[in-house]
């Protein structure tokens, strides 16, 4: 019964992995823009709703209304003024780009409201929990995550499915001169792309920081890791894939924390290196076209 | 009134110029075809009309228009097309989404979906097969629709039937009185000498990156373009300055 608890709970873990994830994927799958500060992104998120808590003093599920709008219109412009020319310089540049981010973002948080951890308090759901019988019991946030996490992934996938500037990632993804030629100024596309992933990195990054208790400068650093293991092991460029991922992630993490509390990371990784070692393309990954 | 007139381009990658001070107008409602060996540039001419590459020298000018600065895009918007050589379709999209893809340039006219379907009614058939599911002659029959679909006053057509079985080309080649109708400009690279002679108003002969001959498929004869295919001493052209000193 412990381990059916321990699956559960990491099932739910799983949730808000792929919540983290699916921006990766779409800056990648769309882009080839590696991301590496989008961990640090979403502590900018975490910190955001901070300090929007701090000057207005709302709930911490309020401030989602605002700061993963903003957080969208940055991506949009991060997209258009920084890595549209960074990707005009070859493949390294973006990389680099997006290094410097992830050293500014944590130090410039680091000056502004020192290491302490700050609060995004959840209100009463922190505590509150579904008890299915002596052992197993589901967090009602947890749970709200995983639903959270996939009502936005199957809302991605419709929206990549049947709108117009989905279509055009899509085929930005395939062949983004050829786009171009079609008279389609893949600069947007890319840009919205980018909002988007902006958008749910920091929804996630926002319910990680609520999980965690708040937000602290070098949060990015881990959550970073667990966005990349979740999209390789799910497959790149495959939406629901990220929640497989997600969910292999979390269950193997919390299953390796019954057995001591020291080895969840670990546990983790080696999952993540299994699967590159032995499906390189992840478990719903297509196979390499190019 | 000539709707494209290309001005001593010169174009390439890196340090290799593929097309070098090259001039050649294209009337409207014209079929100009471009023939030439692999390596001759005709490829390279078609992009950097297109935009994909950029011209080093020269200007391209589009219905009265300099476009030579114009980015790819914004050339689509203002009715360049371009087929691409390979056909390089959306291999992750259904058929009929790269034909919406194609309407990208919300430019209005007689193409949509269902005069494209109408044109090519194989593509009907196969709308929502998954385009790298199709067979070579499928999916160029796919890039051409495509192409229309932005209703475009010029297309470009990069080696239509290359790779493909005749009876296709053929297929392909008898909906050429149907695009043509609406007045549409065709810049046709053909490697087939005896189609393209049937179906161009005018034919230029390019040989490592200039345009050797022009001319029409009645006052040129098969051995001046031969001739100019494969870079001999061209012998058989009456005002052919004497070959100095060549073998």
């Amino acid at each position: 019964m412990i381990w059916l608890n321990s699956i559960a709970q990491g099932i739910l873990l799983g949730g808000l992995f792929a919540m983290s994830a699916v921006g990766l994927s779409i800056a990648f799958g769309v882009m080839r823009i590696v991301n590496l500060a989008h961990g640090d992104l979403m502590t900018l998120g975490g910190y955001l709703a901070f300090i929007t808590i701090k000057y207005s003093g709302m709930s911490t599920w309020y401030t989602l209304i605002i700061v993963v709008p903003v957080m969208a219109v940055i991506g949009y412009y991060v997209q258009r003024i920084l890595f549209q020319r960074a990707l005009r310089m070859g493949e390294l540049a973006p990389l680099m780009v997006t290094f410097g981010i992830s050293i500014i973002i944590p130090n410039a948080f680091t000056q502004l409201y020192t290491n302490n951890v700050q609060q995004l308090p959840v209100g009463s759901l922190a505590t509150s929990s579904i008890q299915l019988n002596n052992m197993v019991s589901i967090g009602t946030f947890p749970l709200l995550t995983l639903c959270l996490s996939i009502i936005l992934i199957a809302a991605l996938q419709q929206y990549m499915a049947r709108t117009k500037m989905g279509r055009y990632m899509r085929a930005a993804a395939d062949d983004s001169e050829i786009l171009r030629l079609m008279g389609v100024d893949h600069r947007k596309v890319y840009g919205v792309a980018m909002g988007i992933s902006f958008a749910t990195l920091t929804l996630a990054g926002v319910l990680f920081g609520m999980r965690q208790g708040g937000v602290s400068p070098y949060d990015g650093h881990l959550t970073v890791l667990f966005a990349f293991e979740t999209v390789i092991i799910g497959g790149l460029g495959s939406l629901w894939g990220t929640v497989l991922g997600g969910i292999v992630l979390g269950v193997a993490q919390t299953v390796a924390g019954q057995f001591s509390p020291e080895i969840p990371l670990l546990v983790g990784h080696l999952v993540f290196l299994g699967v590159l070692a032995f499906r390189p393309n992840g478990l719903l990954g297509k196979e390499a076209l190019r | 009134m000539a709707i494209l007139e290309v001005k001593n381009i010169s174009a390439g990658y890196g340090d290799l110029t593929a097309v070098s001070d090259l001039s050649f107008k294209v009337e409207e409602g014209e079929l100009f075809a471009l023939v030439g060996a692999n390596g001759a540039g005709k490829s390279t001419l078609l992009k950097t009309i297109a935009g994909s590459i950029r011209a080093v020298n020269g200007s391209i000018t589009f219905k009265g228009q300099d476009v030579t600065k114009d980015p790819d895009f914004k050339r689509s918007q203002d009715g360049i097309a371009l087929v691409p050589e390979g056909r390089r379709l959306f291999h992750s999209l259904s058929v009929e989404e790269n034909l919406l893809v194609g309407a990208g340039t919300n430019r209005k006219g007689p193409w949509n979906l269902k005069s494209v379907y109408g044109l090519l009614p194989i593509l009907e058939k196969l709308k929502d097969r998954n385009s790298a599911r199709l067979s070579g002659g499928e999916q160029q029959a796919v890039a051409i629709g495509r192409a229309l679909m932005s209703n475009p006053d010029l297309i470009l057509l990069d080696e239509v039937s290359l790779g493909l079985a005749p009876i296709i080309v053929e297929q392909i080649y008898i909906s050429f009185p149907d695009i043509r109708k609406q007045g549409l400009s065709i810049i046709l690279v053909e490697q087939d000498l005896k189609r393209t002679l049937g179906v161009a108003d005018r034919i230029g002969c390019m040989l490592e990156g200039h345009l050797l001959l022009e001319g029409t498929p009645a006052n040129l004869t098969h051995q001046q373009i031969t001739d100019a295919y494969f870079g001999h001493s061209v012998q058989s052209f009456d005002n052919a300055p004497s070959a100095g000193g060549a073998q």
